[in-house]
């Protein structure tokens, strides 16, 4: 029965025996036969589990059964995810992945459990000084500025072979191609003609785009996704950075552009890294790490970009759901926010004449 | 037609219902219901702004054709007075879909 068949439309979970077996022969301590698999709530997108056994708890990711055209890959996840781990990014330890057709019937990644807060608004709360906020804003910085460094071709480019997979904005895959934004402003143009060739105000941001070009920088990965929802955070401050679903061959400032859209600050906007403090914080945590000196003004279009690829992915998203692509409101429902990010586009585009 | 409760009033029931629902389901269904009220309340300010339909020509410009001039460059020498007219009628969308965001 697929979940769209289920009265609770939700797909049935991976049994216990199945997770036990790829735990095992992913090379981890057996967890016995006693393992909860228990829904985590919060991802709209994918589905996902906790995992409880006898030698400790993990995550399980799996594309959601009835989708037939997953729109980004779970290998290129988890690859990417292993390549930060191994840069010393943190990141939840990337366990295994298991392919589409195989024993989780979509494709599925597991990954070690982390302790630490995800909810954006409980990460501010636990943070109310300057000092601490400052604090845990140059951590990241710092995770931005090593997750840079990382050949992105070595990383990723594993996946590309069999990634068919058609992400916004992606059209260069990981292929090491010099000029990214060129391919990423085509893909762009491309997919606003297609998905809503009549919102001029996101046509405005794209020629912004197309004429404010940076100069020239070697693309890398890119998580695709950086805001302080994917971040965990401890009492010790950053513990990892998940849900590596968008990682990408990017422009180097894509994930700190990102990370500064006001969608991510949560009520605290006049904090403009992602509502915890100013972005020069942020880029001293970057510079200190990277073989890059980011800028603001990069940072700054980058932010504009962000906001571009936001807005059609959630038209895309709504349109998908009159596709036929998926039963999930919360998706249909993305294509309101639209509003939000013109209003931003427009704003961030002020802001530089 | 006049029945009672009309449109807006049962979206806005609808609404206050699944909010009061939400605090009492089990952890995987809470934000299912929190999306499901926020969509019944997107609809009762639709019905109240008489819904902010789309509509191929405003001000007399034919939008798709805007876009193409504007993304191949023939709208360049006035884009910004373009981005300064657009103001409005985002705002108008944004007190429909998000009331308060573009004050903040």
């Amino acid at each position: 029965m697929t979940p769209a068949e289920r009265p609770d439309g939700v797909s049935p979970a991976p049994t216990g025996a199945l997770v036990r077996q790829a735990l095992i022969d992913a090379h981890e301590p057996d967890p016995g036969v006693q393992i909860s698999v228990t829904p985590l709530p919060g991802g709209a997108s994918r589905d996902a589990w906790i995992i409880s056994g006898a030698a400790g708890r993990y995550v399980l990711k799996r594309d959601p059964v009835e989708e037939k055209t997953p729109w980004s890959s779970r290998q290129r996840e988890y690859l990417g995810a292993l390549a930060a781990y191994q840069a010393q990014v943190p990141v939840a330890r990337p366990v295994c992945f298991e392919p589409a057709g195989g024993r989780f019937v979509s494709a599925a990644i597991i990954s070690a459990w982390t302790d630490g807060a995800a909810s954006p608004r409980r990460i501010l709360a636990m943070h109310d000084s300057t000092k601490s906020r400052n604090a845990l804003l140059y951590d990241i910085g710092r995770a931005a500025g090593r997750l840079s460094r990382i050949d992105v071709a070595a990383a990723i480019g594993a996946a590309d072979a069999n990634d068919h997979v058609s992400l916004l904005g992606d059209a260069a895959h990981s292929d090491g191609s010099a000029d990214i934004l060129s391919a990423t402003l085509a893909a762009f143009t491309r997919d606003l003609l297609r998905l809503s060739p009549d919102r001029p105000v996101l046509a405005i941001g794209l020629r912004w785009l197309m004429i404010n070009r940076p100069p020239l920088a070697a693309p890398v990965l890119v998580h695709g996704d950086f805001r302080l929802g994917n971040l965990m955070v401890g009492d010790n401050g950053l513990s990892a950075l998940i849900d590596w679903e968008f990682c990408r061959s990017g422009d180097r400032a894509t994930d700190l552009g990102f990370f500064c859209m006001r969608p991510w600050r949560f009520g605290h906007d006049q904090n403009r890294a992602g509502g915890l403090g100013d972005l020069a914080t942020l880029l001293d945590g970057y510079n200190a790490t990277s073989n890059f000196e980011m800028t603001p003004a990069r940072v700054h279009y980058a932010e504009v970009l962000g906001q571009l690829w936001w807005g059609l992915y959630c038209l895309r998203n709504s349109r998908a759901y009159g596709d036929g692509e998926h039963r999930n409101l919360q998706r249909l429902v993305l294509g309101r926010r639209i509003a939000e990010i013109e209003w931003d586009l427009l704003k961030l585009m002020d802001e530089v004449h | 037609m006049n029945e009672h409760p009309d449109a807006g009033e049962l979206s806005a029931a609808l609404e206050e219902e699944l909010r009061q629902i939400s605090v009492l389901a089990p952890n995987e269904f809470r934000m299912r219901l929190l999306v499901a009220a926020h969509c019944a309340g997107l609809i009762k300010r639709d019905l109240a702004a008489k819904a902010h339909e789309f509509q191929p020509e405003m001000h007399g410009v034919d939008q798709t054709r805007l876009v193409q001039e504007i993304l191949y460059g023939a709208r360049d020498k006035d884009i910004v007075n373009l981005r300064t007219s657009m103001k409005d009628e985002v705002r108008e969308k944004l007190a429909v879909a998000n009331p308060g965001y573009a004050q903040a």
